[in-house]
């Protein structure tokens, strides 16, 4: 179905969202109002859970609003930054877009951004949806969203008490993709993992990567999710790599290598503000190019009777190397942006103008304000955009982004959009509190704790660290993966006071002592923050993970507003609790 | 007397599913404390390994595709493997590991061949058993604790196992019997960074790696451990309170 034709079936649907949509959606909107009057969370899930109550098909039914496109976030890490991006962007263009900006994530969460962006009559008015979705959901999601683009971020390890292995969540995925196989897939072609996944879905794939070595010393091994070829087992050789197996890759073996990307980021430069950097889209002809590759990558298999032998068990078991179809399907998207792009940007933002004005103030409510177009004129095309990320895994993000929007024919001015744009989701938030600043980060997993490790050890200041680790659900209950992290760069960090928090506080401390850094429990969080804001370095760094984020946000918006002051600072942490350290 | 041992982990880019480098830490740092040199010598695949010269091996967990992958390399090395254990080499084998040790594990979707160094088998069952898992071990004062998560069940004939389950599965779904002790082997479910919270197991390993090279005479002293051993009793209550583990459907 081309854009026309979805807009005109839209509207159809618009006219009406049904006895049961109109149901949904009120009583959704009520039990939002509720949970938050009742100040019981931020109402992220609940409604979601209401509205399919009263209507099951209410997702595919909204979905089926949306009047351009509908994209879908998947990976390990990057999802809520590569989707609040997208959103970014395309707002910037004028463009009204849904988003489960809470981070809510799962059919409930998904569907409740859907029915709290409806309006009265059970009806969708929105150009876009871009959409983070759970892996393990993504099985019942994507079949009711039925997505037009699909991006993979990474595939690290993850709360494996979930997911089993690595390997399971790869076959999740696949499985959902498999029930909407017209999806653009927009994959990073530097994870060996996620091409993996590329090479055994029909859907059509586009590639982005980093394309150049760049990183500045200080790389962790540890962390590498493939390191052998997932076609014919032998380990895979990297010419160069950024963070975790995310690089250059090859199998010596079976000559399956790295994709050539059709988006990527090139001319990388680090700097005190982070990295600036260039986006740009493949100027070759995808088509002939990825044809050219996949026959050599074919001829290559081949040769290799093991490695053959393998792929054909691996056909017989669903996981097929795409066929041809795929090459095609995909270079529709991408010559469509190449050459198009330009003009159906300004096009895009010339109709998103007039509509945004009258719209603005019905919709502010629910929706957040619509930014009105910046005037710019987009840069060429061909030489790129010149754009800045405060890290490196924020390059891979802003590059998915920028690749499925420019293969999606959407609106992709990203240079002008970020220069306003909140990396941080609510979850790497500063604040400054008692003369001091303190910054908030989230840490779920290993290779996410890492790249914030690397954010301290980048920061040549004095500084203070607070480590929170929960185990709820929320979180996982399998702390583990705390060994997979390399502690040893926040001993090279120097950290002038560690403190360790939450249930799991125990094992983090044993991790620390493990490494021979020294640290202190707390005995009240609150206390602790404020003392070393005001006391300490005055550069404090929190690190949490899922279920801390939360209350800490709480915690030190209070602290910000300068609430608490009447209380001494006595007992900020326990006494003693360092000499447990060796 | 200079005291050294090597501890070498096999094919850590294979099978480093769940921190399991965290054994190998936690094994040099408590000899390093005690004056006793560690070395540590990581195996990638086909590297050749010196078993006169090694003390203690660590065969930690993969998932299954990376644990076929691991199984080829360990084929080469299985002969002089099996002799070193044998012979009371100090190995912990950590979950896909422990399931290598035995003579196959029946997956979903092929059969993986075994070391057969233990007269055991696993076969993978669809409902994976996860959770906290608490044990009784008869060689140990606290309880041993620490995470399962695994799809294959393991039969372990007329071995003896590492501990009486309290909570959560062990080798099969019954949930009475978890995991293998062998001469010098431990083989378990219990994954990830086993030995930190169960400094007791650690030290036992040790001794015995440093019994073997240095005669019966040698005797760990002992270190604080009370932040491990709150750690330990910090699983050990709250998995006692719960119900037991839980499954993830596949």
């Amino acid at each position: 179905m081309n854009t026309g034709d979805r807009a005109e079936a839209a509207k159809r649907r618009r006219r009406s969202g049904g006895v049961r949509g109109r149901l949904a959606v009120c009583c959704a909107g009520l039990t939002y109002r509720l949970i938050r009057k009742l100040h019981k969370g931020d109402g992220g899930t609940l409604p979601g859970y209401v509205a399919r109550q009263m209507d099951p098909e209410i997702l595919s039914r909204l979905s089926g609003m949306v009047r351009e496109k509908v994209i879908v976030v998947m990976g390990t890490n990057g999802k809520t930054t590569t989707a609040n991006m997208l959103c970014h962007v395309l707002e910037n263009a004028g463009k009204r877009v849904v988003i489960n900006r809470t981070g809510a994530n799962m059919i409930n969460g998904i569907t409740s951004a859907f029915v709290l962006a409806s309006e009265k009559n059970g009806c969708l008015d929105a150009d876009y949806a871009c959409i983070e979705v759970d892996e393990l959901a993504a099985a019942e999601v994507l079949s009711r969203l039925r997505p037009h683009c699909v991006i993979l971020t990474n595939i690290f390890r993850d709360q494996l008490d979930r997911f089993g292995e690595t390997d399971l969540v790869i076959d999740k995925i696949r499985e959902a993709l498999s029930a909407v196989p017209d999806a653009l897939l927009v994959i990073n072609g530097d994870d060996a993992l996620s091409c993996s996944l590329a090479y055994g879905c029909r859907n059509p794939v586009a590639f982005y990567g980093i394309k150049e070595a760049f990183t500045e010393g200080g790389v962790y091994e540890g962390i590498r999710e493939t390191a052998c070829c997932h076609l014919c087992g032998e380990p895979l050789v990297y010419d160069f790599f950024h963070y975790g197996q995310l690089g250059s890759w090859r199998c010596p073996k079976c000559g399956t290598k790295r994709p050539e990307p059709d988006y990527f980021a090139e001319d990388i430069a680090a700097g005190k503000e982070g990295f600036w950097f260039r986006l740009k889209a493949a100027e070759s002809e995808p088509e002939e190019r990825k044809k050219a590759e996949q026959e050599a990558a074919e001829g290559e298999i081949i040769s290799s009777e093991a490695a053959d032998a393998k792929a054909a068990e691996w056909e017989a078991a669903g996981l097929g190397i795409a066929d041809t179809k795929t090459a095609e399907g995909e270079t529709a998207g991408c010559r469509a942006a190449d050459t198009k792009a330009a003009e159906g940007e300004t096009a895009g933002c010339r109709a998103a103008d007039a509509k945004t004005a009258g719209r603005e103030t019905a919709d502010a409510e629910t929706r957040g304000t619509i930014k009105p177009e910046k005037n710019r004129e987009p840069e060429e095309r061909g030489s790129g955009e010149s754009v800045r990320a405060n890290a490196l895994y924020n390059i891979y993000n802003t590059l998915s982004a920028y690749a499925a929007l420019c293969a999606m024919d959407a609106p992709a001015v990203f240079a002008a959009a970020l220069e306003d744009f909140d990396y941080s989701n609510h979850r790497e938030r500063v604040f400054a509190i008692g003369g001091g600043r303190v910054r908030l980060h989230l840490a779920k997993n290993p290779m996410g704790f890492q790249q914030k490790l690397k954010l301290l050890l980048e920061d040549p200041a004095p500084k203070d660290v607070i480590i929170q680790i929960n185990d709820t659900e929320l979180d996982g209950q399998d702390v583990s993966w705390l060994w997979d992290v390399d502690f040893q760069a926040l001993g090279d960090a120097g950290a002038r006071e560690i403190v360790v928090d939450g249930t799991r506080r125990y094992d983090m401390g044993l991790r620390l002592k493990y490494e021979e850094i020294t640290w202190n429990f707390t005995a009240d969080l609150r206390k602790t923050v404020r003392k070393l804001a005001a006391e300490g370095t005055g550069n404090l760094y929190m690190i949490v993970n899922y279920s801390g984020l939360y209350r800490s946000n709480h915690i030190l918006e209070r602290l910000q507003k300068g609430e608490y002051e009447h209380e001494t600072d006595h007992r900020a942490f326990i006494p003693g609790a360092a000499q447990l350290v060796r | 007397m200079n005291m050294r041992l090597t501890i070498g982990h096999l094919y850590p880019e294979l099978l480093n599913l769940y921190g399991d480098r965290g054994n190998v830490i936690c094994m040099q740092k408590r000899l390093q404390w005690r004056g006793i040199e560690g070395e540590t010598a990581l195996y990638a695949g086909g590297s050749r390994i010196d078993f006169d010269k090694t003390d203690i091996l660590l065969l930690g967990g993969g998932s299954d595709k990376e644990q076929e992958l691991a199984c080829r390399y360990l084929k080469s090395i299985g002969g002089a493997l099996k002799e070193w254990v044998e012979d009371g080499g100090v190995l912990l084998a950590v979950c896909g590991g422990y399931q290598l040790l035995g003579h196959y594990y029946r997956t979903s979707k092929t059969v993986i061949e075994g070391l057969g160094i233990l007269d055991i088998y696993t076969e993978w069952k669809p409902c994976r058993l996860v959770g906290d898992m608490v044990l009784d071990s008869p060689a140990f004062r606290s309880p041993v604790v620490g995470f399962e998560n695994h799809g294959g069940r393991t039969y372990i004939g007329g071995h003896t196992p590492f501990g009486k389950v309290r909570r959560g599965y062990g080798n099969t779904d019954e949930g009475e019997w978890e995991g293998v002790v062998y001469k010098n082997v431990i083989a378990t479910y219990l994954h990830g960074p086993l030995l930190p919270k169960n400094p007791e197991v650690c030290d036992y390993l040790l001794e015995r790696a440093l019994r073997r090279r240095y005669g019966d005479g040698v005797k760990l002293q002992a270190l604080s451990d009370e932040l491990e051993n709150m750690a330990n009793e910090y699983v050990a209550k709250r998995t006692m309170h719960k119900s037991s583990g839980r499954g993830i459907g596949t």
